[in-house]
């Protein structure tokens, strides 16, 4: 098995789990801050890892052609993470997290408009399968 | 007229989310060639605690002001595991395609679908198995 697999699976797992202690947690505490403490310990562990992995070169190989992207790249998930926060106050994990699969699906067709990548016709198919059993699941 | 009532206002919230997800995924592919998968999370999650601020200076003055102790095991285990996820998935763009990434990523609602029972209790309905089902197939049709 390759290696990113493996760590792939993980992180799905620990994704898993943030989801559900994040419902369990929003009984005893605003979703506000409990996004501010996880946002906090994440930036904490990218930064340790990246000072790791590069040292302080942080801002190699960024270029002013691909500052804007990042800015994008970076409002997007803050926005996209704001919402997360909110929607976990109000519904179930799983109802939250069939949403969350909507991404992918976005992804695809996003890629499509902006990227100027192909996506084949299995994979057109298959954002059609998430999108209804979204639907069975949310509905 | 509302198009949703206060009950249903995760649906668009969770499709916004969704939506800039993807296009964050997007952006992310362009610029993590330029710079490392770490790296471009320090990016996305430093701005992402900023507007985390303004959300919680904005709901300031309703939110509780001290923490519950049986809060604290539930945010210590849920920030390691965030902080796990997330860095192990920056680290995994680094390795595969973004495709391949998120494809191995939606085994989040597997595992959703198993500690919800489990831990939190949820109950299984015959749509939500079917709604998993759909969206499983709709994944492995994806990666290939």
């Amino acid at each position: 098995m390759s290696m990113w697999i493996l760590l792939g699976i993980v992180s799905a797992l620990g994704s898993a789990l943030v989801i559900i202690f994040d419902k369990r947690g929003t009984r005893y505490i605003d979703s506000a801050v409990l996004g501010l403490i996880q946002s906090v310990s994440i930036l904490l562990v990218l930064l340790a890892v990246q000072l790791y992995a590069n040292g302080w070169a942080i801002f190699k190989g960024l270029d002013w052609d691909s500052a804007p992207y990042i800015l994008a790249g970076s409002l997007c998930t803050g926005i996209s993470y704001v919402c997360y926060y909110l929607i976990i106050t109000y519904t179930s994990a799983t109802r939250a997290s069939a949403l969350q699969q909507l991404a992918v699906v976005f992804s695809i067709y996003l890629a499509m408009v902006f990227l100027g990548e192909d996506a084949s016709w299995l994979s057109l198919i298959g954002s059609l399968f998430i999108v209804t059993g979204m639907g069975f699941m949310v509905l | 007229m509302k198009l949703f009532s206060q009950e249903k206002i995760w649906i668009p919230l969770g499709i916004t989310a969704a939506f800039f997800a993807g296009l964050s995924m997007v952006f992310d592919s362009i610029t993590a060639s330029k710079i490392s998968g770490a790296g471009v999370g320090v990016f996305n999650v430093a701005l992402t605690l900023i507007m985390l601020i303004g959300v919680f200076l904005y709901k300031s003055s309703s939110i509780e002001r001290t923490i519950e102790k049986e809060a604290i095991p539930f945010l210590a285990v849920s920030a390691l595991c965030n902080a796990v996820g997330t860095v192990l998935y920056y680290i995994v763009m680094d390795y595969a395609s973004v495709s391949d990434a998120a494809a191995v990523d939606q085994l989040t609602l597997i595992f959703v679908f198993v500690f919800a029972v489990i831990v939190l209790g949820e109950k299984i309905t015959v749509k939500s198995v079917a709604g998993s089902v759909l969206l499983l197939i709709g994944m492995v049709m994806m990666m290939y």
